[in-house]
């Protein structure tokens, strides 16, 4: 029982190394792109492809949709925007809402007037199709939108075997997921010999 | 050794954490559509594969070629990113043999140079669709194929049957007036046709791209098919329309244009013989010369009966001219329905040929449903011919409004037909519906999937034939207790195989299963080996559940060659059958003394094609 403890905390430790080293380390962008108003708005994971156990989270990218509306600093303009996002990030019956924080670097160059960068963190512990409803203003511009992985526009949460290496067969996750339905099988044993 | 197996998630996640450092790949350049789409079957190799992205691409590093179901690369020429258009890539095709095939794409995003790879499957040829033990999916009516073919029917009837009913009935009256509500028919015939022939050239391309017409059918695509065979006909016809539109200006002022308009329309329905199952039947002269003279019957048959109820409240107002007409038209309808036994038989025979396939394909059972409506039909014509034109003839004015009432049930009766014709020029023949089916029975079932407990659920995945090609994949969700799950609003198979190759996807959404069981049908299976299907199952309220299965597929055994072309001595024997038949009987009807201008002209057509169908049975042409 004792090293069953230890093992779970060494995976917490593991976890929260992982997320500390990929949020210092993400290069990341959006997948699916939208346009609002006069802004275009792209949403995405942080890290493609999503792993079960990997850190990333929700990644938005928002530009000026014409240029024009960027001025001759475009940097500038971007950087002046007021943003205020969030994510409200679903699997089945579980929600978490996620606050968009500015990535840095904040500003990119990225064809015409280059674009701003907010991210959340998440480490999936699941596979499956993720929905994302971003929700906020843009300046004056409402946003309520809702992105889902399935939809072939960005990528899906993939169970970690698919990257561990050495094959090991087994992940973290899944292996909880087996100590778990085990632990519930012995339950129900016992409660049959009582 | 417990220390060692508690570090391992900490190792694992160190690797992940390297792995996600190194690796961005980002899914920009997303495909778009297709042509062909996935999972489409051709009957002829296409022109060429376009595909069209989500973003510009970069030509150099973007490409895509096309492998055979072994996995060979089949296409050696390079494929091209449009410069008029970098959101498309496309690659101009040679001829392909029959089989199954799947693009592989690589495309790299102008915009940020992130590659994007995935595949898809797609077809050519019906033996193919031979690797499918679901031939009933294949064997599916299209309904608005069936609709649009037969309204296209109806309106060349009430053209061509129209103007015959003038030249052949009306005319030989020498009536004063009334003419002018026959030409407001044959005119809204032309206007019909007009629409039928756009009609038909929209269902022709989204037959030849396999695209729907809400899903991208552009007037591009639809000018594309000008170019082909099918293209030259529908141009000859539009030629012919526009003609037969100024003949019918002309017409109040040159009375002798009404003739040359019936030709024309003649030379429209021959437009459609020549793309019909006529024009690939082994005798192809006699099997047109049939299908021409079974069409130019029917339209003269219907149409002529639409004018004539059209014209019987005209008829009624003066004395013994019902009574003309009736006797005119009935020989004239005698000839007729005497082309379209012997033609009709003949269609049947080559289309047909045995009891089996009238019974148990889609096609002879339209063929069957035209049966039973003919009887009546014949019936009802019977009493015209026997009684009714006694009755006129003898004075009897209560015979014409019977008249009427039997016109109209004989209408209804023939637009059922047209239904059952436009659903008979649909479908395959039941000769190769039959060998399909025959094909598909004799393939040994070689079902591959697999079953897995996952999160308190027995997943079950079976591929049926099992073999390289197009399968019905089905999906069976259970409880531990064997209770069925119905409630997935959504399953996902991704297919994809260890060297990348083989990419695509499937989706199950608002499925009605019965028992826990969801199908889905799709040739995502392209090449033989050891594929990954990666199965996610979205119930409300629950976690997505995700499983993989790891099927072997074989490719499919080679199936036996079958020609549903009849033997030659039956061919033979068929075609003078029916020419002696054909030369028998219009010669009898046109040595009639009763038999008017119209009866003479269809009878001499029906000798004519008793000619032909003598030579083609001793094998001339």
């Amino acid at each position: 029982m004792k090293n069953f403890r230890l093992s779970r905390a060494f995976l917490l430790v593991a976890i929260l190394t992982c997320a500390v080293a990929f949020t210092a380390r993400l290069n990341v962008s959006a997948h699916e792109e939208r346009k609002l108003g006069k802004y275009n708005v792209e949403l995405g994971w942080r890290v493609e492809p999503a792993a079960v156990g990997v850190m990333n989270g929700p990644d938005v990218y928002v530009s000026f949709a014409d240029p024009k509306d960027a001025g001759s600093d475009p940097k500038k303009a971007l950087e002046a925007l007021k943003i205020d996002l969030q994510v409200e990030v679903t699997l089945g019956p579980a929600k978490k809402t996620i606050k968009l924080e500015r990535n840095y670097p904040y500003y990119s160059e990225y064809e015409g007037t280059g674009q701003a960068n907010l991210v959340g963190s998440l480490l999936p512990t699941r596979p499956g199709d993720y929905t994302f409803h971003l929700t906020g203003t843009i300046e004056d511009l409402k946003v309520d939108q809702t992105f889902t992985s399935a939809d072939k526009k960005f990528g899906t949460v993939e169970p970690a075997a698919d990257i561990l290496f050495p094959d090991t067969n087994v992940d973290a996750v899944s292996l909880q997921q087996q100590i778990d339905a085990l632990k519930s099988e012995i339950d129900a044993l016992k409660a049959a010999k009582k | 050794m417990k220390m060692n197996r508690c570090r391992l998630p900490l190792a694992v996640c160190l690797c992940l954490c390297l792995f996600g450092a190194l690796n961005h790949v980002q899914a920009h350049s997303i495909l778009v559509k297709s042509s062909p789409a996935e999972n489409t079957r051709l009957d002829s190799t296409p022109a060429e594969i376009r595909l069209w992205f989500s973003e510009p691409l970069e030509a150099r590093y973007s490409r895509f070629d096309v492998r055979d179901a072994n996995g060979v690369i089949r296409v050696t020429a390079a494929s091209s990113v449009d410069t008029t258009d970098a959101h498309q890539m496309f690659m101009r095709l040679n001829p392909l043999p029959n089989g199954l095939y799947s693009v592989s794409w690589m495309a790299s995003s102008a915009g940020d140079g992130h590659p994007t790879t995935g595949s898809f499957p797609f077809s050519v040829g019906v033996p193919i669709a031979a690797a499918s033990a679901n031939v009933s999916a294949s064997e599916a009516l299209p309904v608005d194929g069936a609709l649009v073919r037969a309204f296209n029917l109806l309106a060349l009837s009430l053209l061509a049957g129209g103007a015959a009913f003038v030249v052949f009935i009306w005319r030989p009256l020498a009536l004063q007036s009334g003419e002018e509500r026959l030409m407001r028919l044959i005119w809204i015939g032309w206007l019909a046709t007009g629409a039928a022939g756009v009609a038909m050239l929209v269902l022709q391309t989204g037959l030849n791209t396999a695209t729907a017409l809400d899903d991208g059918l552009t007037p591009a695509l639809i000018l594309q098919t000008l170019s082909t065979v099918y293209g030259l006909l529908w141009i000859i016809r539009v030629g012919c329309w526009l003609v037969v539109g100024v003949l019918l200006v002309r017409n109040a002022r040159y009375r002798w244009l009404m003739p040359l308009v019936l030709t024309l329309s003649a030379v429209m329905l021959l437009t459609q013989s020549l793309f019909s199952h006529a024009g690939n039947a082994s005798e192809r002269a006699a099997a047109l010369a049939g299908d021409w003279l079974h069409l130019l019957a029917t339209t003269c048959w219907v149409g002529g009966l639409i004018a004539l109820a059209v014209t019987i409240p005209v008829l009624r107002t003066q004395t013994g001219m019902l009574a003309r007409a009736v006797a005119l038209f009935s020989n004239y309808v005698r000839v007729a329905v005497a082309v379209l036994l012997i033609t009709g038989v003949y269609a049947a025979w080559l289309h047909v040929g045995s009891l089996d396939a009238l019974t148990g394909t889609l096609y002879g059972q339209a063929l069957l449903f035209k049966i039973v409506l003919i009887i009546p039909l014949l019936a009802i014509a019977a009493v015209n011919l026997i009684f009714t034109q006694r009755g006129l003839t003898g004075g009897a004015e209560v015979w014409g409004g019977r008249l009427r009432a039997l016109v109209g049930a004989e209408i209804m009766l023939t637009c059922g037909m047209l239904l059952a014709v436009g659903a008979l020029t649909s479908l395959d023949t039941a000769r190769a519906a039959l060998i399909l089916q025959q094909r598909a029975t004799a393939m040994m079932p070689n079902e591959v999937g697999g079953m897995v407990i996952k999160e308190g659920t027995h997943v079950m995945l079976t591929a049926k034939p099992g073999y390289v090609g197009q399968n019905t994949f089905e999906v069976r969700l259970l409880t531990l207790n064997g209770k069925p799950i119905n409630d997935a609003d959504r399953l996902r198979l991704r297919f994809d195989k260890a060297d990348g190759s083989g990419e695509s996807e499937l989706d199950i959404r608002g499925a009605q299963p019965k028992d826990g069981v969801y199908r889905v049908e799709g040739a995502n299976l392209s090449s033989p080996g050891q594929w990954r299907v990666r199965l996610t199952v979205q119930r409300p309220q629950q976690y997505d559940m995700v499983v993989d299965f790891q099927p072997t597929v074989s490719a499919a055994p080679v199936a036996q060659v079958l020609d549903p072309t009849p033997p030659l001595t039956e061919r033979s024997f068929a075609n003078a059958l029916a020419g002696m038949a054909a030369l028998a009987c219009g010669g009898a009807l046109l040595a009639r003394p009763a038999a008017g201008v119209g009866a003479r002209v269809l009878a001499l057509l029906l000798m004519v094609g008793g000619v032909v169908f003598l030579l083609s049975g001793l094998g001339v042409g």
